[in-house]
């Protein structure tokens, strides 16, 4: 404190303390920009399927030391938006690791393909990522092709037999 | 057996000989007279006026009527299930009465096939007044969907029109013959026509019996198209989930209606052709008297069934169909409703058990009462319904809660009315209203006993 | 004295500047970040897209062209999107009669008031009840009445749920009006006020509306086709709509996504008017557990 008031003189002290300290705090700011790395694993146990996330620094394209306490968001892509994953709050251990369960009986496609993404948003000293990976955890879509069932609401050409039979006299 | 029908008809039909009766039923067909060219100027301007309100409605859309989305049918749609109820009194006399041996209604043949000619042709044609793109009226043909009610209903008026035209056509070739040879005094036109039509009828004995094989055919064929068409008609509105439409009932409802409705018309045509056409001998006060009566039997089963139709509704009051019923029996239609249920039924029925009544004109103006009642009652059927829907209706345009026809509306209905009353007018000018050779045929059962 | 006075008053005016110089950078780094292009991620950026035989395939975004597709026309409108099977999910304990759907439908279809897709009714169950605020449209039911009766196949039901209308065929019979029990339909009695004029006809987006035909509420499959939400979800401004695709099993009103068979059994979703048996594809979840009271807050009102 001391030292701060002798070097400034007065007049310009104000200007010249909130002028430092946005330049100091700027660099700060724009240094703490650092990268994450997630890596997905996914593992069952007991029938249940699980997903472990694991943060770490990501320095220069090298993997460094994983991340305790940070909010990952973990999704599945569907149709329209996101849907989340997991719990309300995920966030990593001391080793960097999160482990949430997999919902049970989702659709996937045709094949049982989901996407499950994982994002880092708004987290405090690390920029905005996500990472995503597909597995065949979701239950195969069967899609019924079956246009040509006969239907009162069917086009013309699919009425039910007996109609068209009636047709006759 | 032969002594009960000489009974009969020797109390119905005049002691006149042969001659006298083509002589008396072709005498209408001349040149037309002052009378009737001032009958066809005023049915002409009638559908003038409706043409140029049907101009209005093509050019500016369905909007210029009063119907919205909520009232989505009106009078276009009642106008045109009354058409088709007035058209089976073409089944209902010269099938039902014919194949049960009631030869009185002899003479009642051919003007009851022309009526339901003429009310299926004007049917036809105030559908597709009705529709919002007649421009598109092949779609029908070409896209038809076989599981539709209107394309069922399609089928069937189709069916019976031409069944309905073979009945006339058919029982009409001997009396065209007779025509061909008789009239000489016309322009040369109407001559050809009659010979072109004619079929080289000779009047032999076996064209007589092959007559009245095909005549037989399509007797038997119309009843249950007849009763199909109606039906049908009420199928439009019973496979709809609609309060008043939803029964289980409507089929027979419609079709006893359009019975007695039937009777009614033709009591009707009986009295202006009797009296334009001076046919006195032949349509007597008998006709008048049957006629009647059958009009009281009819009215009773229609009477029945419409007690059906209200009875369960009413008592259960359930839901929309409640606030249907109630709109109907103390709401905003009970001055319409009661008075055509009573004034058009009740009172029918209980002032011709009386015999005086059964006159040519009282019955006449009883008839009329009947007709305005059951254009009105199909109003009733069709425009109280679709007020009431399951859904609320809020935040809609005032005009949306009632339905009021603008004038267009009405314009087209009467010269749909006109147009009926033109084709019977021409067709009855062109031949013999009365069947020649089927009233011959009795005279002659009469004279061989 | 004096010196402890001194003293205070720098480390006041320390921890403001310290606090105002943060919060100055903070925001500095945002303002750049957000004015150079976001190209932190672009290397990792994938996305999933589904391949024409239903496989989830993953494909650069950079790769990817988004081209506004052209609206399908009426022969390829009745072919559904494949794989899709669309409902609606309507939160009734969120209503509060904003009718902002209503006014971004109007607008995405050219509507006029009188025609309006979507109507809010005010409804009671009973007379013990609280009223609430019910939005209602198509219901795109599973066994359509309105599709039983059309006489030339105007109107038909797709695989991915959608019944839609061909205003090329109508013939204008009303008889799909007379036969909906839900009053979904509306009818254009007269000629339509629209400036789209030279926009080529598509079921899929019900424009230009055309003079003597009928139209209803359509999913804005045009937009569906390229995983866009109709803007009747995205406006409403208090997430009451939620709309989906029954084959992922995921609904979402635009800002919150869950499962739909969550949803339905934890709310007891149901359809109105069950009983019909038209089996409705969209499915109202119990106006309870409100956290507002009812407000009649228009003029609307039973007639």
């Amino acid at each position: 404190m001391t030292a701060y008031k002798l070097i400034i003189s007065p007049g310009i002290d104000k200007f010249a303390i909130y002028l430092v300290l946005f330049i100091l705090q700027f660099s700060m700011v724009l240094a703490q920009d650092k990268k994450a790395h997630i890596e997905l694993d996914f593992w069952e146990e007991e029938g249940k399927k699980y997903i472990t996330a694991t943060a770490s620094d990501f320095d220069h394209d090298s993997i460094g030391a994983p991340i305790e306490e940070i909010e990952l968001y973990m999704y599945v892509q569907r149709t329209f938006s996101l849907l989340p994953i997991g719990d309300r709050f995920n966030e990593t251990d001391e080793n960097g690791e999160l482990t949430i369960e997999f919902p049970k009986d989702l659709p996937g496609d045709t094949i049982g393909l989901v996407n499950v993404i994982v994002k880092i948003e708004d987290a405090d000293e690390y920029a905005d990522t996500s990472f995503s990976k597909v597995i065949n955890w979701g239950r195969p879509l069967i899609i019924d092709m079956s246009e040509n069932k006969r239907e009162l609401w069917a086009a013309g050409a699919s009425a039910p037999i007996y109609l068209l039979i009636l047709q006759i006299p | 057996m032969s002594d009960i029908i000489t009974k009969i008809e020797r109390v119905d039909l005049p002691e006149k000989d042969f001659e006298n009766i083509e002589d008396d039923l072709l005498r209408h067909i001349s040149r037309p007279s002052r009378n009737y060219r001032i009958w066809m100027g005023i049915l002409l301007l009638i559908i003038l006026i409706g043409i140029v309100a049907y101009v209005r409605q093509l050019k500016y859309g369905l909007a210029v009527t009063a119907m919205r989305d909520y009232t989505s049918w009106g009078i276009y749609i009642s106008n045109f299930v009354f058409f088709v109820a007035v058209s089976l009194v073409g089944s209902l006399v010269s099938s039902i009465l014919r194949l049960s041996k009631a030869s009185w209604a002899t003479p009642l043949n051919r003007i009851s096939e022309i009526i339901a000619i003429a009310a299926i042709i004007c049917a036809s044609i105030i559908i597709i007044v009705d529709m919002g793109r007649p421009d598109r009226f092949l779609n029908v043909f070409l896209y038809g969907r076989i599981q539709s009610p209107i394309i069922w209903d399609v089928i069937i008026i189709a069916t019976y029109l031409v069944i309905s035209f073979l009945l006339f056509f058919v029982s009409l070739l001997p009396d065209i013959g007779l025509c061909r040879d008789r009239l000489t005094n016309l322009p040369k036109w109407q001559k050809n026509w009659y010979r072109l039509l004619a079929c080289n009828w000779k009047d032999k004995p076996e064209q007589y019996a092959n007559l009245k094989k095909i005549i037989a055919i399509l007797e038997i064929m119309v009843i249950p198209v007849a009763f199909a068409i109606h039906t049908i008609t009420s199928w439009l509105f019973a496979t709809t989930w609609r309060p008043g439409w939803d029964s289980t009932n409507l089929g027979p409802y419609f079709v006893s209606g359009a019975f007695m409705v039937g009777a009614a018309c033709i009591i009707i045509a009986m009295f202006f052709i009797r009296k334009n056409l001076r046919l006195h001998e032949y349509i007597t006060h008998k006709h008048f008297d049957n006629m009647g009566k059958l009009l009281v039997l009819l009215s009773l089963v229609y009477l029945y069934f419409n007690i059906n139709e209200y009875l369960g509704p009413a008592f259960k009051m359930v839901g929309a169909e409640g606030e249907h019923i109630t709109e109907l029996f103390v709401g905003k239609y009970a001055p319409m409703y009661w008075l055509v249920q009573l004034g058009g039924l009740v009172f029918p029925i209980l002032i011709l058990i009386f015999r005086p009544f059964r006159k040519p004109f009282p019955i006449m103006i009883v008839s009329s009462v009947v007709l305005i009642g059951a254009w009105l009652k199909r109003f009733l059927i069709v425009i109280p319904t679709l007020q009431h829907t399951y859904l609320p209706i809020q935040d809609v345009d005032e005009s949306y809660l009632h339905y009021i026809p603008t004038w267009e509306e009405w314009a087209i209905t009467f010269a749909s009315f006109a147009g009926v009353l033109l084709i019977i007018s021409v067709l009855i000018k062109l031949y013999p209203v009365l069947p020649i050779w089927e009233i011959r045929e009795q005279k002659r059962l009469i004279k061989a006993n | 004295m004096n010196e402890n006075k001194k003293n205070q008053s720098a480390r006041r005016k320390f921890v403001k500047a310290f606090l105002t110089g943060s919060v100055g950078a903070v925001a500095g780094k945002k303002l750049l970040s957000s004015l150079s292009a976001k190209d932190e991620n672009v290397s990792d950026e994938q996305i999933t897209a589904l391949s024409s035989d239903g496989k989830l395939i993953k494909v650069l975004k950079s790769q990817v062209d988004h081209p506004h597709h052209k609206p399908a026309s009426p022969s390829e409108a009745r072919k559904g999107i494949y794989g899709k099977k669309f409902v609606l999910i309507v939160d009734l304990a969120k209503c509060k009669n904003a009718r902002k759907c209503i006014d971004s439908c109007e607008k995405h279809h050219h509507l006029t008031p009188d025609r309006p897709f979507i109507k809010v009714l005010k409804m009671q169950d009973n007379p013990k009840a609280s009223p609430y605020w019910m939005p209602k449209k198509c219901f795109q039911c599973d066994n359509p009445p309105c599709v039983k009766v059309c006489p030339v196949g105007a109107t038909y039901k797709r695989t991915d749920n959608i019944v839609l209308i061909d205003n090329d065929r109508c013939i204008g019979c009303r008889f799909c009006m007379a036969a909906c029990p839900y009053s979904a339909r509306v009818f254009n009695w007269g000629k339509p006020q629209t400036t789209e004029d030279n926009q080529a006809y598509s079921p899929e987006t019900s424009v230009p509306s055309k003079i003597g035909t009928v139209e209803k509420c359509d999913f804005c499959p045009d937009l569906l086709r390229e995983n866009k939400l109709p803007p009747c979800i995205t406006s409403c401004p208090n997430g009451v709509l939620y709309f989906g695709d029954a084959n992922d099993d995921t609904v979402t009103n635009g800002e919150e996504t869950v499962r739909l068979s969550e949803l339905l059994r934890d709310k007891a979703g149901y359809r109105y008017m069950e009983d019909l048996g038209t089996e409705p594809n969209v499915y109202y979840l119990p106006p309870v557990d409100r956290m507002f009271p009812f407000q009649d807050n228009t003029e609307a009102s039973d007639v």
